[in-house]
């Protein structure tokens, strides 16, 4: 973990709200595993906290996140001048566990980020993709090129029509006398209904990227607990990549 | 340059530390910076049992602070004495904030910190409510400051710090009040409640509805505070509110704080402390003026 000092040299947008952003550190950032993040600050008095971002790509002293506009901060990523000074601290949190077996990826919207890289460092039989809409949609060409995917849109105006979760659903089901995997990000509601998928048929572990409010990012501010049946937890320290189970099981 | 600063019966290498419940138990930022440095190290807020805290969400972000509700999670006072080795052969002041939920729970957190050879100073919280009485927060009553820090100063010998809720009509009635009962220095001050709300949910922000303030948005606050305190007792100001940076610490100096907590900063630049030291040797030596000098030096004519 380190806090470099660095600006925004270059953005790109997308897809709708989504843009993607390259930095420019002092130092080198060093190595990082899938679903690591980094909290992102800038020198603003309106916004004092840095902000968390999962890591898309980092080499040397350059290190690039995509980003959906949903807020102050993220506003202003999209619309500042450059170059842009921040601040960058991390490498942050666990990560996704790279394990051989069956392994399906799912993501919902923005949550295919902290999951791209997962396709280069373990063996994926299938990348779902989840998006609401056609305008929505990143990202996935860079995938299809190495990996097995399904793409659908909740209106239908590309690929598929309908949540991801039902394609997946129904994989698992075509596939029932196998034992799977699954890697997984999206926002609260989509990972419930990944745990009562997985609870039904069977799957053996899903690990998932949760999101909270941070301060801190390394476990110092207690402010980014969650609830769990075995007691509250820290997402950017126990997490961000959880067993399912550890959080929705009993 | 010589930076350090006396505070009644405890001398610290410099003015600069870190403000309870943002800087773990100490160790979370020894990858920041060499901790022996710092002009001390004051850990999260102890209790006697382990606490689990408020519901989530328990922070947000207002313009220029934030507000939690953390609702003062800790580990308990037994896992801390585990903690605390690991800091044994740290060469700076290891201050223990604490708090009790009860009066007679006070009385025994202080007294078994107090046994603990690596604690120099005892901070108390007494932003808490007393369960026993209505919930009434201990802080903002003067009989019972000044009967819990009277009771609090007879079991115990190490140097002990009262850390004041700036959430009362008249903070420096109950600066006196702290001082008469036995307090060695004041810290000045806790968070200011506050609360906001989410226009899009119609829901508080925060699951408790309420929390307390920091950041720099309140720094003005807590200067007032501790102008007024500064004048009103004759024990050590310790500053604490708002501070972000070189010019915003020296402010408080200037207004009479014999030294300085940092806490929000610390989630925006984990190096704050350690930047705030050199920043500190390079003022004073352009100024070609004491630390001691510019404690106090506040012109008013
Ligand atoms: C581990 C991790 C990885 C992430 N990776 C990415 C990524 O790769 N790309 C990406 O785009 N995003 C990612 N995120 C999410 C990202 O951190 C947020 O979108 C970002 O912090 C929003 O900042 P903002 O200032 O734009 O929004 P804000 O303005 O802070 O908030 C957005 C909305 O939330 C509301 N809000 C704020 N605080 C609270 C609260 N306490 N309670 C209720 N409502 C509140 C605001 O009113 C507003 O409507 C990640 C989050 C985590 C935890
Ligand atoms: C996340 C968080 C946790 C805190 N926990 C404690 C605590 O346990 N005990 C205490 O006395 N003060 C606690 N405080 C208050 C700070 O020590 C400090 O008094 C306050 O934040 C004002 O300073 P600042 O503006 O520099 O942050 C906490 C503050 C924050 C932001
Ligand atoms: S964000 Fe501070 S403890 Fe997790």
């Amino acid at each position: 973990m380190k806090r470099i000092n660095g600006k925004i040299i270059a953005r790109k947008i997308l897809a709708k709200d989504i843009f993607l952003i390259s930095i420019e550190l002092e130092e080198e950032f060093g190595n990082f595993g899938p679903g690591n993040f980094i909290m992102l600050g800038i020198n603003d008095f309106e916004n004092i906290l840095p902000r968390p971002f999962s890591i898309y790509h980092a080499e040397n002293k350059n290190i690039r996140l995509i980003i959906k506009t949903v807020g102050s901060v993220t506003g202003k990523l999209l619309k500042c001048s450059l170059p842009y000074e921040v601040s960058v601290l991390g490498p942050l949190g666990n990560s996704f566990p790279l394990i051989k077996g069956n392994n399906l990826i799912i993501s919902g919207g923005i949550g295919i980020v902290p999951l791209f890289d997962l396709v280069n460092r373990i063996n994926v039989e299938c990348f779902f993709a989840g998006f609401r809409t056609k305008e929505e949609i990143f990202l996935v060409e860079n995938i299809n090129k190495i990996s097995k995917i399904y793409l659908s849109t909740d209106d239908g105006s590309f690929g598929h029509k309908g949540f991801i979760t039902d394609y997946l659903e129904d994989y698992l089901i075509k596939n029932r006398d196998r034992d799977f995997n699954i890697f997984a990000c999206g926002p609260h509601p989509f990972l419930k209904k990944l745990w009562d998928i997985g609870k039904r048929l069977g799957v053996s572990s899903i690990f998932a990227s949760f999101e909270t409010y941070m301060a801190c990012g390394f476990g110092v501010c207690l402010g980014c607990t969650v609830e769990t049946p075995k007691g509250f937890v820290k997402v950017c320290k126990d997490g961000p990549v959880f067993n399912l189970n550890d959080i929705f099981g009993e | 340059m010589d930076l350090s600063v006396n505070l009644g019966n405890i001398t610290l290498k410099n003015p600069f530390m870190p403000a309870s419940g943002t800087f773990g138990y100490g160790l979370e930022f020894a990858e920041f910076g060499d901790l022996s440095q710092l002009g001390a190290i004051v850990t999260k807020g102890i209790s006697l049992n382990p606490k689990k805290g408020n519901k989530p969400p328990r922070i947000c972000e207002v313009k220029g602070g934030m507000i939690n509700s953390i609702g003062l999670e800790n580990v308990g006072i037994d896992n801390f004495q585990e903690k605390l080795k690991k800091l044994e052969d740290l060469n700076t002041s290891i201050v223990c904030n604490f708090f009790g939920n009860t009066f007679d729970e006070y009385i025994s957190v202080a007294e078994k910190l107090s046994s603990f050879r690596r604690v120099d100073v005892l901070e108390v919280n007494i932003s808490c409510p007393n369960v026993k009485e209505g919930g009434i927060c201990f802080g903002t009553d003067e009989r019972m400051i000044s009967e819990l820090i009277g009771e609090i100063r007879k079991v115990i010998k190490k140097p002990l710090w009262v850390k004041l809720t700036p959430n009362v009509s008249d903070i420096t009635k109950i600066a006196i009040t702290a001082e008469k009962a036995g307090a060695d220095a004041l810290v000045v001050a806790n968070t200011y409640t506050a609360m906001s709300v989410d226009i899009a949910s119609r829901r508080p922000k925060i699951k408790n509805i309420y929390g307390g303030m920091s950041g720099p948005a309140i720094k003005p606050l807590s200067l007032y505070n501790v102008f007024r305190c500064v004048k009103s007792v004759s024990i050590p100001v310790i500053g604490c509110g708002g501070i972000t940076d070189i010019s915003s610490a020296l402010e408080f100096l200037i207004v009479g704080a014999r030294a300085v907590q940092v806490g929000t900063a610390n989630f925006i630049n984990p190096k704050i402390l350690w930047n705030l030291i050199d920043d500190l040797n390079g003022y004073l030596s352009r100024e070609k003026i004491s630390l001691m000098e510019l404690i106090g030096s506040l012109i008013t004519e």
